[in-house]
């Protein structure tokens, strides 16, 4: 890429380099990436998905914090994590094709880059090696988060089956 | 081999199972001459927590129980995987150790995959092997989406 090109480029390519997400993508796929995301910008307590909706996109987070909420507004509100700087939500969506399983919440001003799954989809047949690297990635993103809740669960003491 | 009739229907075939939902017959022949298979009794552990994973497991008949703790006193059922679902994924992704113990609770068909298994069809047929990765994470995504449900039931 020349420098020329280099100055062309929007934000959201130098903000996609050292996305954990896209480990093992080559620098060109992960600009390729960036170009086909629009950026928004959400203000502090802002809702970003709603739990129950249908899901048609997930979110890279530029410079931000986000808070991952379930049952938000009703009494039995929980806060389940908290999400900052290159890290991603919306990929249950994506990956299953189901509704959102929790709602997400701009815990402070946050510059959110957002990708259709039709981006995605159009990704993935210019780059298909590199879709798989993102599924594996976004695989072991969830196996970890998994392998947490095991454990706090396991460690509460609670039967969640039989 | 009574305990084994009283099991009922016969093993599923491979591509009624999770792991290989949308793939074509004639690729999944190829991936199934290379697993391994066996037939276990009820209480079995297939996979013990804290050890490494080479492989994953595909049940096709029967049912395993995933358990924390296994044989301690803090030992937690977390979850119960029945015929055409899978197991031992997370270690696999990860790299790491086995998240839990795995054990029958019948009398159970299971078969192992190791990734060496799909290497010679994956240079030959990358598309359809990538329908695993994405049904690996599909179920990852939808046990980790009954999990939050669960945590968040218990937590307020």
């Amino acid at each position: 890429m020349t420098e020329q090109v280099a100055k062309f480029m929007p934000p959201e390519v130098e903000a996609f380099l050292g996305v954990p997400l896209f480990e093992g993508i080559t620098e060109d796929a992960v600009r390729a990436l960036a170009l086909a995301a629009e950026e928004a910008v959400y203000p502090k307590g802002e809702l970003i998905f709603r739990e129950g909706e249908l899901g048609d996109r997930f979110c890279v987070i530029g410079d931000g914090e986000v808070e991952v909420v379930k049952g938000l507004g009703t009494p039995n509100e929980v806060v389940l994590a908290r999400l900052g700087s290159k890290e991603f939500f919306g990929e249950m969506s994506l990956i299953e094709g189901q509704p959102r399983s929790a709602s997400i919440r701009a815990a402070r001003t946050s510059i959110i880059y957002v990708l259709t799954n039709q981006a995605i989809a159009r990704f993935s047949r210019f780059w298909p090696e590199f879709h798989s690297t993102i599924i594996f990635n976004i695989a072991a993103a969830l196996s970890r988060r998994l392998r947490e809740i095991d454990r706090a669960v396991a460690s509460a003491g609670q039967a969640p089956v039989g | 081999m009574a305990e084994m009739a009283q099991a009922g229907a016969a093993p599923l075939a491979l591509d009624q199972t999770e792991l290989f939902t949308g793939m074509r017959p004639e690729v999944l022949q190829r991936i199934a001459e290379r697993m391994t298979g066996g037939a276990y009794r009820e209480g079995v552990m297939v996979a013990k927590e804290g050890t490494p994973g080479d492989c994953l497991f595909v049940i096709g008949q029967g049912s395993v129980e995933i358990v924390k703790g296994l044989g301690t006193p803090e030992e937690k059922r977390l979850n119960i995987v029945g015929a055409g679902g899978f197991f031992g994924e997370m270690s696999l992704i990860e790299n790491r150790e086995r998240s839990a113990s795995v054990r029958t609770v019948e009398p159970s068909i299971i078969y192992a995959l190791r990734p060496q298994d799909l290497q010679e069809v994956a240079r030959e047929e990358p598309h359809q092997c990538r329908m695993i990765l994405v049904n690996i994470a599909r179920g990852l995504s939808r046990r980790l989406r009954e999990m939050d449900e669960l945590f968040a039931a218990r937590s307020y």
